[in-house]
């Protein structure tokens, strides 16, 4: 079943949710809202079925059981198996992406190797080239007056720092988005996309890191390829699995909260002229454009029975986070629907909570503020483009795929 | 959020600077940090201070 082919409505979001639903993509906060306060602990038989959470409380209480939920499944639809299609060997019955696939104790050993790469001051000397990057991509629409907020910004940046951090090459920026979208937004809905774009990943890693074996650089991958586990060396397939893990989540995670910002700031103009005027004040609306419009739910699997809000999970099933719900809580967010640009408390987990918690959130955040402030400073007034539709995506990572602008042309 | 008040390692993990005493100037900020961990890490307390 793809998205694209009719399904049967859902009669009732508490007990048949479809997280691929059209107008539930576009926006969700009002069956979020519904179901908080008559279900917060939703089932559907949908997609392989799961438990959904959408309480801030429960969702920070789900995180926290570990291994109970655990996180060896952590996408929201059933794992496909990588079978190689040559010698009918499974390589992967199910993602294996160390430290997000891992429950302790290997879980903190499989972080620390990679913590180093992303922490504050290691994440600042990417600054400039995300900052040369965006006034470039810029310069390549503003004379137009008209440009892609999604495809010719967002979705450009987040591939092009990853690949700049990782040591891989930059150009190839679109060839990743494809196979980002191949696994995770296209390939939650098609399995046989998911497994073949898989396979491609593989055979990339695999040569890079067959490279760097031969030939050390200095670079991310030269780098992880030399620590340690625990004492034990990294080999290859740990190696590739951890690049594999670090191109995804880094790419249609921080796309879709660039995209997301832009649509607000285009559909807010209020919003836009007072981070115009106030630019210092970025940091905290990055933060609440993250807790309105946070992209990421995530997955676990319950390995024994658990029970959460006073329903019981039993053992085998799924369960979603939804960490966007948990944001708009109004538990925990008064007047959580809006966006409050100047909201100065905001404990919000767009991030995720607990052990797992996003290793790539210094990142994100530079990528974000960086985007957004040459955007901002190159074209301070702009909207939506009536002309064209602006598209959404969800499921795992929600986000605009289409955003078309239109402003006053600029050199 | 506060670069006063908090050391960061080589992982990115935060401590509080120095032995973790807030400067007055500096009230505002630790209680904003306070309020913003998503792990409720940071605890800001208030001390007689000897006049």
């Amino acid at each position: 079943v793809s998205p694209s082919e009719a399904r049967p409505p859902v009669a009732d979001w508490a007990t048949d949710y479809d997280i691929f639903d059209a107008a539930y993509v576009s926006d969700p906060g009002p069956i979020w809202a519904d179901l908080r306060e008559r279900c917060p602990i939703a089932h559907t038989e949908r997609w392989g079925g799961s438990w959904m959470a959408t309480r801030y409380d429960d969702v920070a209480e789900m995180a926290r059981l570990v291994p109970a939920l655990s996180s060896q499944e952590f996408t929201v639809v059933p794992p496909v198996p990588l079978v190689d299609p040559d010698t009918g060997a499974v390589l992967r019955a199910r993602p294996y992406a160390p430290p997000i696939s891992s429950d302790p104790p290997f879980h903190g050993v499989a972080r620390r190797l990679i913590l180093q790469a992303f922490a504050p001051q290691a994440v600042a000397r990417h600054e400039p080239y995300t900052r040369r990057l965006a006034h470039e991509l810029i310069d390549g629409f503003v004379a137009s007056g008209r440009g892609d907020g999604a495809i010719d910004f967002a979705q450009k940046i987040p591939p092009r720092v990853i690949a700049h951090l990782m040591g891989i090459d930059e150009n190839r920026g679109d060839d990743f988005v494809q196979w980002v979208r191949g696994v995770l937004e296209l390939g939650a809905t098609d399995p046989e996309l998911r497994v073949a774009t898989g396979l491609k990943m593989f055979a990339f890693w695999g040569e890079e890191i067959a490279k760097r074996r031969a030939q050390p650089t200095d670079d991310f991958i030269s780098w992880l390829l030399e620590g340690d586990l625990d004492g034990e060396p990294v080999d290859d397939n740990h190696a590739m699995s951890v690049c594999n893990l670090l191109l995804i989540a880094g790419i249609d995670t921080t796309w879709s909260s660039i995209g997301s910002a832009l649509w607000h700031l285009a559909t807010h103009p209020d919003d836009r002229q007072r981070l115009v005027d106030e630019p210092e004040l970025l940091p905290t609306a990055v933060e609440e454009l993250l807790r309105v419009y946070s992209p990421v739910t995530m997955g676990r699997l319950a390995t024994v029975d658990v029970a959460v809000d006073g329903v019981t999970i039993p053992a085998g099933s799924r369960v979603l986070m939804n960490f966007p719900a948990a944001n708009r809580d109004p538990d925990h967010f008064p007047d959580p629907d809006t966006v409050v640009i100047d909201r100065a408390h905001n404990r919000h987990v767009a991030f995720g909570i607990g052990i797992h918690r996003c290793a790539g959130s210094n990142l994100a955040r530079m990528e974000m503020q960086v985007a957004l402030s040459v955007f901002l400073e190159r074209i301070p007034d702009f909207h939506l483009d009536d002309t064209a539709p602006v598209t959404w995506a969800g499921g795992q990572v929600r986000g605009p795929r289409t955003l078309p602008l239109t402003f006053a042309a600029a050199s | 959020l506060a670069p006063e008040l908090f050391d960061v390692d080589d992982y990115g993990y935060a401590t509080a600077a120095g032995d973790g005493t807030v400067p007055a100037e500096l009230e505002g900020k630790a209680k904003l940090a306070a309020a913003n961990c998503p792990e409720f890490a940071v605890i800001v307390e208030d001390e007689e201070v000897e006049p």
